[in-house]
């Protein structure tokens, strides 16, 4: 396993994935605080009116807000064609060689879990830490924020960690990565759709951003069973994409 | 080695394997021929357990490649016609990586890497990576790649396709040193030289089907006597060269505009000068005639056109 986690570091490293992720993530944290404090003065410039700029609430609590809306919308879409992408390059053939040295692919998919799904969520805490921070020194407001940078950091990490495996998952599936990214983030808004309409939203992974929303810096029951939920959906997820691909003729060219 | 008996294989409607036998004996080099879709690719895929068959039956050392697809794969070394690698990995650090996947020591994986680098001629190049490397140079980390097991079987599609002369012949010699240690292995190629250089026996596939499963050494008593190509000054007719076939040396003739190749019905040594008096007495005006020896190419052509 240590030569597999060895890869899987190396490619993050050299294919500069982890920095595209960090740069994505810590660029959010760094960009919401400011944009709040920027918003009011951007709304009365534009609007002229001084009542309609007053009227947004600016504080550390909304600037948090919408650093989780934006990494919603947008790294979710990202982290779907990371993954889609990892086993689109994967299956291009280069698995032929490590395949008849002896390789495990169901091996090779916990060992990119490990390390792309440590790098998710360390470097979303980071950047929920930073965000926080960064808002305290900008803007009003002030709470105990090493709990709601741990709770809040986690939430919306095992959240975009989800949607990397959603990306894995289609791009076992699908050979086309673009295609793969498309119907993964599908499949994912829609899982928050139906999980909205559900008295039981809480089993769906999409219940970690609602949560991450409150902005609370404890457990709740309904979290606890979320992050249970997600964890054994992961591991499903996990063992469907090795499944997929131990049937799939990896000797094929992408189209 | 290899025995693949009835081998079918369908793409949705299209049926590109339609019952392929041959057989492939341990330490023997093997050609595999064919036209460009004839199923070549295809059939190395299966053999390599990357590709699911229908009917037939597909074994490797004893093993039935859908039965035993690990086992099997841990015999073969595969190298695909246009081998992908980790791009972003070094040389040394790529054939490292796989070694250490079948639980070698990393002392163990760096010695066996290194060795591999000098075999394949790519030592200087250890520490680049192998995104740089040229469609050659890939070709040879491909082929050290496909060794890095000891593999007792090697599937080689088209390996000398990509190279330069020199680095074909180096391959070529390769592949005699690997068959000197005891590997058997499979080639397809376009290249009916190499094939003639270096193999013991060859497969022709057409179509999904074998024309061909023989020794080199007994094709080349099987074709018969050598050929007459024919130079004309003009291009000539099929039949112009009607009297011509009543010769008692020809037993068979294939025109080609402006040239012919005659079938000589004996090895007589007149030949040529019994071709030339019946030419001059048709009054059809050549440049010369050349004794032409049985090539593998001359068969390849006959075969898939059709004429045995």
């Amino acid at each position: 396993m240590s030569e597999l986690i060895w890869k899987e570091c190396l490619e993050g490293v050299r294919r500069k994935q982890v920095f595209a992720i960090g740069i994505l993530l810590i660029g959010f944290a760094l960009l919401s605080p400011v944009m709040m404090k920027a918003l009011p003065m951007l709304l009365e410039s534009q609007t002229g009116s001084e009542e309609i700029a007053a009227a947004i609430p600016v504080n550390l609590r909304e600037s948090v807000r919408s650093f989780a809306k934006n990494i919603h919308q947008i790294a979710t879409l990202l982290l779907v064609y990371l993954g889609a992408g990892q086993i689109a390059y994967e299956r291009n053939q280069r698995l032929v060689f490590p395949i008849h040295a002896g390789l495990n692919l169901r091996a090779m998919i916990r060992a990119k879990v490990l390390v792309y799904g440590g790098a998710i969520i360390g470097l979303t805490m980071i950047a929920t830490g930073a965000t926080i921070l960064y808002g305290m020194l900008l803007l009003p407001g002030s709470w105990k924020p090493m709990s709601i940078i741990g709770w809040t950091g986690l939430e919306i990490g095992i959240y975009l960690f989800t949607a990397y495996l959603i990306g894995m998952l289609a791009g076992s599936m699908i050979r086309n990565k673009v295609l793969a990214t498309v119907l993964g983030s599908l499949f994912l808004f829609l899982l928050g759709g139906i999980a909205g309409f559900t008295t039981f939203e809480w089993i769906f992974p999409t219940y970690l951003m609602t949560e991450a929303n409150f902005l609370i810096g404890y457990w709740t029951k309904p979290l606890m069973g979320c992050f249970l939920m997600t964890v054994a959906w992961c591991g499903l997820m996990i063992e469907a994409i090795g499944w997929k691909l131990n049937r799939t003729n990896i000797t094929m060219q992408e189209e | 080695m290899i025995r693949v008996d009835g081998l079918e294989k369908e793409f949705g409607s299209f049926l590109a394997l339609k019952g392929l036998n041959f057989h492939v004996p341990k330490g023997r080099v093997h050609g595999f021929l064919g036209h460009n879709g004839a199923g070549k690719t295809t059939t190395l895929n299966i053999l390599a357990g990357f590709s699911p068959y229908g009917k037939g039956s597909v074994q490797i050392d004893g093993m039935e490649v859908r039965d035993a697809k690990q086992a099997v794969q841990r015999k073969i070394g595969y190298l695909p016609e246009a081998p992908q690698f980790y791009e972003y990995m070094r040389a040394k650090e790529l054939l490292m990586y796989l070694g250490r996947i079948q639980k070698a020591s990393k002392l163990d994986a760096g010695k066996r890497a290194e060795e591999l680098l000098r075999l394949v001629g790519l030592e200087s190049a250890s520490k680049r990576k192998v995104g740089g490397f040229s469609r050659g140079m890939k070709q040879r980390l491909g082929m050290a790649c496909a060794l890095v097991h000891d593999p007792a079987l090697l599937l080689l599609d088209e390996p000398t396709s990509a190279l330069d002369p020199e680095g074909r012949r180096e391959v070529l010699e390769m592949i005699k040193k690997l068959k000197e240690a005891g590997k058997t292995i499979l080639i397809s190629t376009h290249i009916l030289s190499d094939v003639e250089r270096v193999c013991d026996s060859v497969t022709m596939i057409k179509n999904g089907t074998c024309i061909l499963d023989a020794d080199i050494a007994a094709l080349k008593e099987i074709q018969g006597p050598a050929g007459y190509r024919i130079e004309f000054v003009r291009a000539i007719k099929e039949a112009e060269l009607h009297d011509l076939q009543s010769t008692a040396c020809i037993s068979e003739l294939i025109c080609e505009e402006e040239s012919c190749l005659v079938k000589a019905s004996n090895e007589d040594s007149e030949v040529s000068l019994l071709l030339a008096k019946a030419l001059s007495e048709l009054k059809i005006p050549f440049h010369g005639i050349q004794r032409q020896e049985r090539t593998l190419e001359e068969l390849y052509i006959r075969r898939m056109n059709g004429y045995e």
